[in-house]
């Protein structure tokens, strides 16, 4: 093991990084991974350096919207990322809206914004028990969490009809109204999960080892964070108070009065807050979807075929600020549509962070999850 | 031959149930068996769900037996560099370190299986030094980068937990005024060493959990880092082994706990027979200190080496002199017991 | 750079009180339910297992053309008119757009999802196979239903029968 290691530096020539350092695969194969490896130089305590190998789990969604008609193409846009489907989504809607120049009545924009909140809730509720389990291994936590999502999913399943693929949005609205017993179901959850949100906050946040292990740890200073790209909750960690719902507002968002939360520590525990905190804004910002939701259709025509353009749509998931980017030559499939991920650029971050400070071994799965990265996402 | 074997065994029929039935080896598998089991049951119940409920009726009891049975039955693989020797050797000899520090433990007058004249403290610490010694051989043999670096946190660890446990419990053999473990459970007969040792037993406690390596202190076997620390590569029956070793010390670190502060197998006679007395009470008072290391162990979360290894030297070493220099003044001026 | 905005709160509330917490949290009654001998029933919209009525059906093909995976075939029936489609539920993905865009409402979602087999023949369902299906022909050992219900106190089950068909 005390062989010279080499690589290639970022301009291609091969340098020597020191003796006596070995690579540990924290491969597809690993408690923390998940489906992707990242391959970490390290001496057995200090990590000099953090490769991360996506392309696992490509499955050329990108190509296959090429095939399908618009309405067909919900199904497997859906199925980019099972935690936060109906952000994506309602990119992947939007700009189809905008390239077919049509508006979906208000009652629609708020049925969106409400299922995208509670979408969002959930996801961040996932991410915040992966980094209890992953980076402090307290499965309590983890399994409180699962467990709390559940109020949400079968909300969601009685409004849609499912539990994590909607296909609610489709151009033009949603495909159904609101049932008979929702909102007060809704507004019954959303009392007793505030309630939850306290318990989290005393048993975990406030934690003193789960502070000393992540605070003061991964630090992003904020022109790092827009150097490298940094996308979602770990971008508004870092002290930038950038949120593509309130910079380019989409379905009822503009609408609605919320505040974007900002921590200017940058470390991982600030990340693991700014998670918190937006489950506590989104909470806000369902109740308010219920009380001002207007009356009216909740679907309109969709013409068949869209006249030959472009358009572009940013949305904000859970992971970050999502593009969608579609081309259409006049036919009923479209021609091109690009999707840009927000973990793609998380992955980024990860790989330069050991070049900024040290990090050691065991700081490196509260790393990674402190980001929330999904390699499903990054892939497509 | 068989008259001098039948009178052997006759003779010698206390040392021999004592062995192998109670407090010896069956006591101590059925101890591992019944700890899995009310690990997976209770901690299932913290996290709000049902634990093993199919094995064995709605309680799940057999569900370990189960374990054990398909777990004997796997194919023991040995990775192609490693020390096969060494491999399993490691794997024998570590789940009987901590057996061989059960036997100096007193569970009722008259009732240990090898009673040390005079010192078996002492015999007891002097065996637990051996634990990590055997746990670097089962990392470096496995041949793995994982591993390895598991073997090396076992001796950080080791050097952050052993000095506070050490110290603190020179404090209650000085306030005793003996090194024997059944003399200390005699003298605790009318109040329990807690009370004037309340300093000590706190730094004692979270040595202690640093020693059977229960978070927050569960290092070498950081399985989100080091997918199994430097049990990684065992599997099957030798797989059986490292878990039996993790639990075995668990029991033999909370009865010397037991014996130290809480009074050994001191209670109010509900039986008429001292041995019974004492039996039934060290196991009350074992069930009560496990459940209350496991809800510990869901707490709270792992720390770093350099952060165990930090509070062991930086906090709790100093407490521990602290508590060594008012045992002394307590007994030279309040008298001792 | 520590978390600074995050306030600290005393010793006992850092150390002692995620212990009483979780300590809290054995007196609840748990979250999972006993599968496959509890089932929870599904909500009206929920889209599991289709059903086709071929009294109504014109196999006019709509849902085939709707179907984004390609999961539905035409076949003709003996003793009926028109072809009928055969759902492959190997390719499904229970979007429910052919439900929807069926002009005489012939297909319908029930909640079950037990569709399991043992080879992806077995998945393709005919169309005189599109018949609703028994509970208990997928799941033998079920006894109880239950309904999920949100309470003040959080989420609890409820049960809805005992034994008998769902």
């Amino acid at each position: 093991m005390t062989t010279p290691i080499k690589r290639y530096s970022p301009f291609g020539e091969i340098e020597e990084v020191g003796e006596g350092l070995f690579k540990l695969n924290v491969g597809p194969q690993h408690p923390i991974s998940g489906q992707g490896r990242f391959i970490v130089l390290t001496d057995g305590e200090r990590v000099f350096d953090i490769e991360v190998d996506i392309g696992y789990s490509h499955r050329g969604i990108e190509k296959i919207l090429e095939y399908k008609t618009f309405v067909q193409g919900i199904v497997p846009v859906e199925r980019m990322v099972m935690l936060d489907t109906s952000n994506i989504l309602m990119g992947y809607v939007g700009a189809i809206e905008k390239v077919m120049d049509i508006e979906p009545p208000p009652r629609a924009n708020y049925i969106r914004t409400i299922i995208m909140e509670m979408n969002r809730i959930v996801s961040h509720l996932y991410a915040l028990g992966l980094l209890s389990e992953s980076a402090a291994w307290n499965p309590a936590v983890f399994l409180w969490t699962t467990a709390d999502r559940e109020p949400f999913l079968d909300l969601l399943e009685m409004l849609t009809g499912a539990r994590w693929s909607y296909s609610f949005f489709v151009p033009g609205g949603v495909r159904a109204d609101i049932p008979r017993g929702f909102i007060e179901r809704l507004k019954a959850t959303l009392d007793w999960f505030e309630k939850r949100i306290e318990v989290y906050e005393e048993a975990w946040i406030y934690n003193e080892l789960f502070r000393m292990r992540t605070e003061g740890m991964g630090v992003v200073s904020r022109q790092n964070a827009i150097e490298w790209g940094l996308a979602g909750p770990n971008l508004r960690a870092s002290g930038v108070p950038y949120d593509t719902r309130k910079n380019e507002p989409y379905a009822a968002y503009g609408e609605l009065d919320f505040k974007i939360v900002t921590h200017t520590a940058g470390d991982s525990y600030a990340r693991g807050w700014a998670r918190v905190e937006e489950m506590k804004v989104s909470i806000d910002i369902i109740r308010q979807a219920i009380d001002n939701m207007p009356d009216g259709p909740v679907r309109v025509r969709m013409p068949p075929r869209p006249k030959p353009g472009e358009a572009l749509f940013r949305v904000e998931t859970g992971r970050g600020e999502m593009n969608v980017y579609i081309v259409s030559d006049g036919k009923e499939k479209p021609y091109r549509i690009k999707i840009s991920p927000a973990s793609f650029r998380n992955f980024y971050t990860i790989e330069m962070l050991p070049k900024t400070q040290e990090i050691l071994l065991a700081d490196v799965p509260v790393l990674i999850y402190s980001f929330d990265p999904w390699f499903l996402d990054a892939d497509r | 031959m068989i008259d001098a074997l039948i009178s052997f065994v006759n003779e010698n029929l206390g040392v021999l149930f004592v062995i192998a039935i109670f407090p010896g080896l069956a006591f101590i598998l059925g101890f591992v068996i019944f700890a899995v089991w009310y690990q997976r049951k209770y901690l299932a119940r913290l996290m709000i769900r049902m634990g093993p409920v199919h094995c064995g009726g709605r309680m799940g009891w057999l569900q370990l037996i189960a374990d054990a049975m398909k777990l004997v039955a796997k194919e023991l693989i040995f990775p192609r560099a490693a020390n096969k020797t060494l491999f399993l050797f490691a794997s024998v000899v570590l789940p009987v370190i901590p057996a061989a520090m059960i036997a100096l433990i007193p569970f009722a007058p008259g009732l240990i299986i090898y009673d040390a004249a005079g010192v078996s403290l002492l015999v007891f610490f002097a065996i637990s030094t051996l634990f990590p010694v055997v746990s670097v051989i089962r990392g470096w043999a496995a041949n793995n980068k994982f591993t390895i670096i598991g073997a090396f946190r076992n001796i950080y660890l080791d050097i952050a937990g052993e000095i506070p446990v050490f110290l603190a419990s020179i404090g209650v053999m000085i306030w005793a005024g003996t090194y024997d473990l059944n003399e200390i459970v005699l003298k605790q007969a009318s109040m329990w060493f807690i009370v004037p040792q309340f300093l000590g037993f706190i730094v004692f406690f979270i040595g202690f959990l640093a020693m059977i390596e229960k978070v927050p202190f569960d290092i070498p076997t950081a399985e989100t880092e080091l997918i199994y620390g430097p049990n990684t590569e065992y599997s099957g029956a030798m797989f059986l082994n490292m878990m039996e070793a993790d639990y075995i010390n668990l029991l033999a670190w909370t009865l010397l706990m037991i014996t130290l502060y809480f009074g050994g197998y001191n209670g109010p006679p509900i039986f008429a027979d001292p041995v019974l007395n004492g039996v039934f009470w060290i196991l009350v008072k074992l069930i009560i200190a496990i459940t209350i290391i496991f809800t510990i162990t869901i707490s709270y979360a792992r720390l770093r080496i350099d952060q165990a290894v930090k509070m062991g030297w930086n906090y709790l070493l100093p407490l521990s002199i602290l508590n060594i220099l008012l045992t002394l003044a307590m007994k030279f001026y309040l008298g001792g017991v | 750079m520590a978390g600074s905005e995050v306030k600290r709160p005393g010793f006992l509330a850092r150390v002692v009180k995620p212990f009483i917490h979780v300590a809290r949290h054995a007196l609840k009654s748990p979250v999972t339910h006993k599968y496959p001998f509890e089932r929870i029933k599904g909500f009206e919209r929920t889209r599991g297992y289709i059903t086709l009525n071929m009294d109504t059906c014109i196999g006019c093909g709509a849902c085939g053309y709707a179907c984004p995976d390609e999961a539905i075939y035409f076949f003709p029936v003996e003793g009926r008119k028109y072809t009928y489609p055969a759902i492959d539920y190997g390719k499904c993905s229970f979007c429910g757009l052919c439900v929807e865009t069926c002009p005489t409402a012939s297909l319908a979602h029930t909640d079950l999802v037990e569709l399991a087999g043992y080879e992806y023949e077995e998945l393709v369902y005919m169309p005189s196979e599109l018949k609703p299906i028994n509970i208990k022909e997928v799941l033998p050992e079920v006894r109880r239903f239950l309904i999920t219900t949100m309470t003040k106190d959080g989420p609890k089950y409820i049960l809805f029968k005992e034994g008998g068909e769902d």
